[in-house]
This record gives structure tokens, C-alpha cells and sequence, in this order.
């Protein structure tokens, strides 16, 4: 059987800047495998040249789609729809860098209705550099109606030009109010942002992974001597889409002895996400140094 | 007849992942009328329980009790039987 090598722009509806991945290589119904060469101006490049950590989430999720999007290709299908809804137990032992070659498995493990939960792992020339389950909503007739915009969710601007002043910006989301404090942040994302672009082209969505990035950023910004080794658990629940002002807030939490926090992200008074991220003091050993892997 | 230690446990994950009094916990329970708990967060519990018992959910054979699962009489009736299945297959 010749090697499989199929562009992934053929499998998943993903395009520029948000399409983070090459071609999928390897199928089989349980499990597919994924590669690419991590761009220099990737969208979740960092100063240091790495990706924010984050980004696996992403990489994971996208495998997962390839892999679905080859089994509907086999099955004579168009592309179909897909939504991460779920993280847990995903640890960041290291970040993709630019410039190397990245492989990335998803399995597919159990499903539960339309519900799929995936298993999934980054590996970079360095080694593993995160691994997690995921948990995707696949439908090819229509999206839940949890995930359904609402028409009081889409908002009109109105908002960033009542706040004014902008205090800094995540993946493009203006920082238009913060009290770190009260852990608790507005930002505003126009539909212009580059993420919009690819993510995707017919039908703006906020990616799940920019929710949890944002939280890590403000994180980073509110407690700078903390860092995160691992999500323990994100819930996604409303389709965030531009143009549109989100509220984060978070608190600290201690689950048996373990340092949490957790963020949650609202657009008007529905909850859009529900993160819980394991933290610890800020060091320089590996993350996630000290569990079993 | 359900061990004890599976009650405890499911109720530990209940309680320390999903947030619900352990007064609510009760095997008559509703998972979703009265646990507040939707589809989502069904296959999260599951997730979770796959992890706290360290016990290995079959594509195949488990997916349908999953989804027939209303109670929490059933989700500690399917964790003992999975728990079961794993010691029969150790010993």
C-alpha cells in the first residue's frame, strides 16, 4: 500500500492562518496522524520562537478532523462539521517550535450520540510535547442548538466604543477593561481579527483554543509568577462570533491540595466556556516534571 | 448488589469536578434533571470515572449502556460492572 499523504486543506474546513498542519499520513478507523513544519509567522508564535503552549490543543483537534474528514471522504462525503467542546487531563510538557516538524495522533475512543471523545498527542524533534483528550460534537446534518449564535450574542461595537481606552490585546481582542484584582477582564474582537480568516471563512468562530489562550495570557498577566503544566478541564458551550465583547472572570481555587484556577467566559449572560487550569509556582524545570507520564 | 468504594468514588468525581453537593447524591438521582448535568458534561463524568477507576471504556460494548445511562443508580452500576470486568480479566 503506497504511503498515505492527503493536504489537509482537503480534509478540514480550516484555512490560513488557522490551518496549522500539512498533510495527514496515517489512517486507520481508530486513529489517524498528522505532520507539518511549524510556520515562522504562526499565528500563536511567541517572542521566544516557540508557540504558546496552548497551540497543541489546536494541533490535536485538527488531527481529529482530518481524520474524520478522510473517513467521510472514504464514505464518499463532503467535509463535514465539527466542534471541539470538551478538554480534559491536557498536559503541556513543552511548545511546538518554529520551524520544526511536528507529528501529531489523534484516537478516536468512544463516542456517546454525537458527542466523540478523542485521545491525542504532539510530538516534536525534541520528543512529546503534550498529550490530552479532547471531546468533539460531530454532525453532519446540523449543529447542536447549544452552539447555535444567538441573535443577543452577536454583538454590534457598541460596547468598545462606550469603554474606550484599549489596555493592551490578546490574539487580536482588545483589552477594554481589567481589574486583576477581581480577576476579571472585557476584550473586544472585531471580525477583522486574522482568526477570523481561517476559522472559518464562511462562518466567523472564536476557536476554542484562542478561549483558552486568552485565559493562560490574562493569567500570565494578573500572576506572572505562576504557570500552567496542564488543563484539567475546559467545557465550550455557545459559539462565540465576531463582532463580539467577552467577559472573563476567574477565581483560585485549592481541589485537594491541588492549585487551580478557573475562568470563565460570558458573551452577555451566556456562558461561552468553563476552564480549569492546574497552576504552580513558575520554575525552571519541564512541565508537568514530577508526574507519570 | 454495588460496592460501596465505587459509590464513594463516583460521588468523589461528582463532587470534585462537577461542583454538586454530595447531599444531592443520591443513587435516585437524576444525572440531568436533578444533577443539572447535560450531554456534555455526561461524557466529561465518563471521561472522568475512565480515569478514577482506572478502567478502560469499550468502543463497542459500552457506548450504548452510556447512553442509556438516566440515574446515578446506573452510572455506579456501570462503573462496578466495568470494575468487575477488569478484575475477571487481571485474575
Amino acid at each position: 500500500m503506497p504511503p498515505l499523504s492527503v493536504p489537509l486543506a482537503e480534509l478540514v474546513p480550516h484555512r490560513p492562518p488557522m490551518l496549522w498542519l500539512d498533510h495527514l499520513v496515517e489512517y486507520s478507523p481508530d486513529q489517524g496522524r498528522t505532520i507539518g513544519v511549524v510556520a515562522a509567522k504562526h499565528l500563536f508564535a511567541e517572542a521566544s520562537g516557540m508557540l504558546h503552549p496552548s497551540a497543541s490543543i489546536e494541533l490535536v483537534a485538527q488531527t481529529a478532523a482530518a481524520h474524520e474528514g478522510y473517513q467521510r471522504r472514504l464514505e464518499d462525503k463532503g467535509v463535514g462539521g465539527g466542534f471541539l467542546v470538551g478538554v480534559r487531563d491536557f498536559v503541556f510538557w513543552g511548545a511546538p517550535e518554529c520551524g520544526d516538524t511536528i507529528e501529531v495522533v489523534a484516537r478516536r475512543r468512544w463516542s456517546v450520540g454525537p458527542v466523540s471523545v478523542v485521545s491525542g498527542q504532539v510530538t516534536g524533534s525534541c520528543g512529546l510535547l503534550a498529550e490530552g483528550e479532547l471531546s468533539f460534537y460531530l454532525d453532519d446534518r446540523a449543529v447542536p442548538e447549544a452552539m447555535q449564535p444567538r441573535p443577543q450574542q452577536i454583538g454590534d461595537g457598541t460596547r468598545q466604543r462606550s469603554v474606550g481606552v484599549s489596555c493592551g490585546d490578546i490574539m487580536g481582542g482588545i483589552i477594554i477593561g481589567e481589574n486583576r484584582d477581581a480577576g476579571r477582564a472585557e476584550l473586544f474582537f472585531e471580525r477583522t481579527c486574522p482568526v477570523f480568516c481561517g476559522h472559518f471563512p464562511s462562518f466567523p468562530l472564536l476557536p476554542a483554543v484562542v478561549s483558552v489562550r486568552i485565559c493562560m495570557e490574562l493569567l500570565a498577566r494578573w500572576e506572572s509568577d505562576l504557570e500552567v503544566p496542564r488543563v484539567l478541564h475546559a467545557k465550550f458551550g455557545e459559539a462565540i462570533q465576531p463582532p463580539v465583547t467577552i467577559t472573563v472572570g476567574s477565581a483560585p481555587q485549592i481541589v485537594e491540595a491541588q492549585q487551580r484556577r478557573r475562568f470563565w467566559l460570558q458573551v452577555d449572560d451566556n456562558k461561552a466556556a468553563d476552564i480549569a487550569f492546574e497552576v504552580r509556582q513558575r520554575s525552571t524545570a519541564r512541565p508537568g516534571e514530577g508526574d507519570q507520564r | 448488589m454495588v460496592r460501596a468504594s465505587t459509590e464513594q468514588g463516583v460521588n468523589a468525581v461528582l463532587s470534585r469536578e462537577f461542583e454538586i453537593d454530595e447531599a444531592n447524591l443520591v443513587p435516585t438521582a437524576n444525572l440531568y434533571e436533578d444533577l443539572e448535568l447535560d450531554s456534555l458534561d455526561a461524557v466529561d463524568l465518563v471521561a472522568a470515572l475512565e480515569r478514577q477507576f482506572q478502567m478502560k471504556i469499550d468502543r463497542h460494548k459500552d457506548e450504548e449502556t452510556i447512553r442509556q445511562m438516566r440515574t446515578l443508580a446506573d452510572v455506579y452500576g456501570f462503573v462496578d460492572t466495568k470494575l468487575g470486568e477488569k478484575t475477571s480479566q487481571s485474575g
